[in-house]
């Protein structure tokens, strides 16, 4: 593969898989902690 | 009392189920392969945040807000756009009819891969070491297979959907698509692990920047984000219906559109380097642009014939299938439930209202199933059609108050992210000229490109024409219909709502 090839992977990649990934994760943190806050 | 959704999770399993369908698998590899390859996928990226996420925005708010299907809630956020709410369900419901007998060519190639698996060593008598396009031709061209395949996707998504939001929509996207993403990675890296896989990788994302200059890119960047989300469909709207109280709307979009574009990012890691890893770089760049069949050529003609030469290939074949039908079965779900939502609306049990909608898709769809041409048609005028779906959503909140829905939905307390008046800029200026210039580019195609001596011609396939009489004839029945519509479905709700109120009543007393 070429170094521009590798590049763009790298950054379409990021964008997409770890847009949904921190998203997900962000989800998850506050659902835990909504979760925590209902316990009595 | 509707049910509810158990988990946000559980709600965004559903909405990545809905997104995530055989436009991923099938259409998108091909898209990106006939537009160079990384020049595609930037305008794929931005028209992400630039037409699907506002709409999905609106969908969910909708649906969270008004409790109802699409008829229900068009109707209740302007009663005079009832009928607004009645072109974008038919729109979907007209392209389910279809869908389904799409879902059954997937069914069967499953099948036809399972058979090769099961018979390993020994001819199978499926797909292995046939002429493909054979093969897809003494399908399509027996009469009784596509039907038979299409009532069993339309059995299969019924059965789901009869047991209810809970047990059936939730608990079968709870399996459905932790399994997809899981078949669509070994897919993946079963493709980048192939000797010359790197010529496709960089096919892929070598970046051609001049390309970016063309228009084209840019409008079948938007065309393929606007069908591939569901975004303007109704079908986020109908799920939202399910929503608990205090649920998420701005996050969920983001996640719902994110998660289709990882998905669709993963089947073109696992289709193209496969296509450079066997053929030769000329013949496999027209192997992956090959439209065939109604637009079947890569997936059913180029696949099957790929996978013989790969170690392994009977088992990666299965999969690839196997993946493909998920991916349709989790979005024919969300198809099914629109239908269904809507007859619950106007007062009939999920049973009663199930059993509409199921008999319909199969009848509305047996044309299809039987008539390539025909099936063509209605891809075309109703795919077309869900741009102007997604415009009519945008036109109902404007006339609600694009402001006001923004305080209410988006930037409620509910809601774990704000997004500011940026939502109203995308919602009033972003989505009027995007839907301008697709339709615009999309029936320029058909009258310099598709169909250029008779693109008025009302019953040519893919003709200009033949968009603007069904649409025309469905808009003029909507808006004869839409006060009786409205009545029916407003008033009956009043005098439930009031028989709930004596009903109290008489149990105080």
């Amino acid at each position: 593969m070429t170094a521009q090839a590798i590049a763009f992977m790298i950054v379409i990649c990021s964008l997409v898989w770890g847009g949904f990934i921190t998203v997900v994760s962000l989800v998850w943190k506050i659902e835990k902690r909504k979760a925590r806050s209902r316990k009595p | 009392m509707k049910e509810t959704f158990t988990s946000r999770w559980s709600l965004l399993l559903a909405a990545l189920g809905m997104a995530v369908g055989t436009g991923n698998i099938w259409r998108f590899p091909r898209v990106v392969a006939q537009n160079g390859g990384a020049p595609f996928l930037i305008p794929w990226f931005l028209f992400l945040f630039l037409w699907s996420i506002p709409l999905l925005i609106v969908e969910f708010g909708m649906g969270k807000k008004t409790r109802m299907g699409t008829i229900g809630a068009f109707g209740s956020m302007n009663p005079r756009h009832t009928w607004m709410g009645g072109f974008v369900g038919i729109c979907t419901l007209a392209i389910t009819f279809y869908y389904c007998v799409v879902t059954g060519w997937c069914f069967r190639y499953t099948l036809a891969s399972l058979v090769d698996l099961a018979a390993v060593g020994a001819a199978g008598g499926g797909l292995w070491g046939a002429q493909t396009m054979e093969f897809w031709n003494s399908f399509t061209g027996s009469l009784w297979q596509p039907v038979l395949f299409h009532l069993f996707a339309v059995l299969f998504s019924s059965w789901i959907i009869y047991h209810g939001v809970v047990n059936g929509i939730e608990r079968a996207n709870k399996i459905l698509i932790p399994t997809l993403f899981t078949l669509l990675i070994i897919a993946a890296v079963r493709a980048v692990t192939l000797p010359g896989a790197a010529d496709g990788l960089n096919y892929l994302f070598e970046p051609k920047w001049r390309a970016l200059l063309n228009y084209r890119v840019w409008l079948e960047g938007l065309s393929q984000s606007a069908w591939s989300t569901g975004a303007g469909w109704g079908l986020i709207l109908t799920y939202a219906v399910y929503m608990r109280k205090d649920d998420d709307i701005v996050a969920n979009s983001f996640l719902a559109g994110l998660g289709n574009n990882s998905a669709s990012l993963l089947a073109a890691i696992a289709i193209i380097p496969t296509v450079f890893a066997i053929l030769p770089a000329e013949r496999a760049i027209s192997a992956v642009t090959d439209t065939g069949p109604v637009s079947t050529g890569l997936t059913f003609i180029w696949i099957p014939k790929l996978f013989e030469e790969i170690a392994g290939g009977r088992f990666f074949l299965f999969i690839f299938f196997l993946a493909l039908s998920i991916a349709a079965m989790s979005s024919l779900i969300a198809m099914v439930e629109l239908g269904t939502r809507i007859t619950m609306d106007f007062g009939m049990s999920r049973r009663k209202g199930l059993f509409l909608v199921g008999s319909g898709c199969f009848l509305f769809g047996l044309p299809s199933a039987l008539n390539l041409h025909f099936f063509q048609n209605q891809d075309w005028v109703w795919g077309i059609g869900l741009l102007l779906s997604g415009l009519l959503f945008a036109a109902t909140i404007i006339s609600y108050g694009v402001e006001k829905f923004r305080r209410e939905m988006v930037d409620s307390a509910d809601n774990d992210f704000k997004l500011g008046r940026v939502f109203n800029f995308a919602i009033k200026v972003l989505i009027p000229i995007e839907f301008l210039a697709m339709i615009g580019w999309w029936f320029t195609q058909a009258i310099l490109v598709y169909d250029p001596d008779y693109w008025w011609h009302p019953l040519r396939a893919f003709s200009v024409g033949t968009c603007l009489l069904q649409w025309g004839g469905l808009i003029i029945l909507l808006l004869l219909l839409n006060k009786p519509i409205k009545r029916l479905l407003f008033e009956r709700k009043t005098i439930d709502i009031h028989a709930a109120g004596e009903m109290g009543k008489r149990v105080e007393s």
